[in-house]
């Protein structure tokens, strides 16, 4: 069923919808927030909970494409328990992406400039647009889907090592561009 | 800034990049794009893979002392009393070419490696080589006499993307070839539903020289070779295990049979990696190539 289809079911608050948007959209979530809160009965839950979530939103939203809109709200919610349950302690593939981006830019900031979430979006934004499609794809699969090496490696066609390797630069280079504007004093 | 804030930003960056990252899958013309890929990488791999091979599977079908194999054209081997008679299997009218099991060496294999090589765009240019420029290089077709049942030719097989320096010599030549079960969309092997690995196997050859390689348990010096037709063949083996692994011990739902077939025929390099496919298949492919016909492998 296409995503319209999905969203007019929504907006004649047929349960359908959420059967439907499980049919399309549920394996694509689970892995999402599985890999951020590294537990299939967590997973299950936020996933269940995003879909509440998009039920109550939708109507009025009407999100287009569907399937970004489920994956923020699945991201957001998994976040949340990852941070909750420290999740962190479990050491799942999204443990493991944060380290690397600690591994990278630690954080260095004094209190007085410190920098909010919303504006450091839009400087990342920023940097993601001086990258290749391939590269900013490399990059939010990582840091955004919480993919492991080897899912990225699939959907772009290259190896886990080059993933490796291409995200290393990719963090060099996000580490130097944060400098340059003084994010990263 | 810490982790959590990153976090929190990625979290806010637009929904374009979310979209652009969910709906990204690799165009290419055909898989084998991966190995010209690897030419632009800058590292050497190596995968360490520390699991030994379960030393109760089945090693029957290697020689435990003996010489390097010994291949049999014509009817199957008489000269081993214990061996039944060829006129069991094949038709005397009939006799083509066997190879013998009994004579072929598996290698315990502890890991894969491939190495890749940056190849600076000041200095190199990349060219596509359709079939008949293949061809026209290797003198040959490189694909194999024999493809097991099943198994089908990826798209852009024959093809390849090779290197050539400003000179137009050419300093990257590796050509791969898949034959696998099923392929997605993109034209990449799909992974077989019960255990997560492909099903097929992929041949890489090459005049200059291969960049992967395959490291043995046994030290270099007694790695055994099976000789096919004059030639040396090394023939690895190991179990695979895959996934969903388990949470709490790390151990895979299973193994899967793994092999590698290496040897050197008319002046190519060859490399076959073959996924839950049997050793007697595997044997065939590698044989056929070397025969440039099918044969039968006698069990």
């Amino acid at each position: 069923m296409d995503d319209e289809k999905i969203i007019e079911l929504f907006f004649e608050r047929s349960e359908q919808a959420i059967r439907e948007l499980d049919m399309k959209y549920g394996k694509i979530c689970r892995n999402l927030s599985y890999n951020i809160v590294n537990s299939p009965q967590d997973a299950e839950e936020c996933v269940n909970d995003a879909y509440l979530g998009a039920w109550n939103a939708i109507p009025p939203a009407h999100p287009d494409p569907l399937l970004t809109y489920l994956v923020k709200i699945v991201r957001n919610i998994s976040l949340k328990c990852y941070w909750r349950k420290e999740a962190a302690k479990r050491r799942g593939p999204y443990t493991v992406a944060l380290e690397e981006i600690e591994g990278c830019i630690a954080d260095r900031r004094t209190e007085d400039n410190e920098i909010e979430a919303r504006e450091l979006a839009r400087i990342i934004e920023a940097f993601l647009d001086t990258l290749t499609e391939k590269e900013r794809v490399i990059f939010m699969r990582r840091y955004a889907f919480a993919d492991t090496y080897a899912d990225i490696a699939k959907r772009v066609g290259i190896s886990e090592k080059n993933v490796s390797v291409r995200l290393t630069l990719i963090r060099r280079k996000m580490k130097q561009y944060l400098i340059e504007r003084e994010v990263f004093v | 800034m810490n982790a959590k804030l990153f976090s929190e930003a990625m979290s806010e960056v637009d929904d374009k990049y979310y979209e652009e990252a969910a709906s990204y899958r690799y165009k290419k013309r055909g898989w084998v794009k991966w190995g010209a890929v690897a030419a632009c990488l800058a590292a050497l791999l190596f995968t360490a893979l520390s699991v030994l091979p379960d030393d109760a599977r089945p090693q029957g079908t290697t020689s435990p002392d003996g010489p390097n194999g010994v291949i049999v054209d014509g009817p199957i081997d008489t000269d081993d009393d214990d061996t039944p008679p060829a006129t069991v299997d094949t038709p005397p009218e009939t006799p083509g070419i066997t190879v013998s099991m009994d004579n072929v060496f598996f290698n315990e294999v502890g890991g894969l490696t491939d190495a890749a090589l940056w190849f600076p765009q000041e200095l190199c240019d990349e060219i596509w080589w359709d079939k008949d420029a293949v061809i026209d290089y290797y003198g040959k077709d490189l694909t194999p006499a024999y493809v097991p049942d099943g198994l089908t030719a990826a798209d852009g097989n024959g093809t390849a993307r090779v290197i050539a320096d400003k000179s137009g010599n050419i300093v990257y030549d590796t050509v791969k070839l898949g034959f696998y079960h099923d392929y997605d969309e993109n034209g990449v092997p799909r992974l077989t539903e019960r255990i997560l690995s492909r099903n097929g196997f992929l041949i890489s050859a090459s005049k200059i020289g291969l960049m992967n390689d395959c490291v043995y348990i046994l030290p270099e010096n007694e790695v055994k070779t099976s000789d096919i037709d004059g030639t040396s063949v090394t023939f690895g083996y190991r179990p695979m295990p895959y996934g969903p692994f388990d949470p709490d011990t790390h151990e895979p739902s299973g193994y899967y049979d793994l092999y590698v077939a290496q040897f050197e025929r008319d002046g190519i390099e060859y490399e076959i990696l073959a996924e839950q496919m049997e050793r007697e298949e595997v044997v065939k492919v590698a044989a056929s190539i070397i025969y440039g016909e099918e044969v039968t492998v006698d069990k």
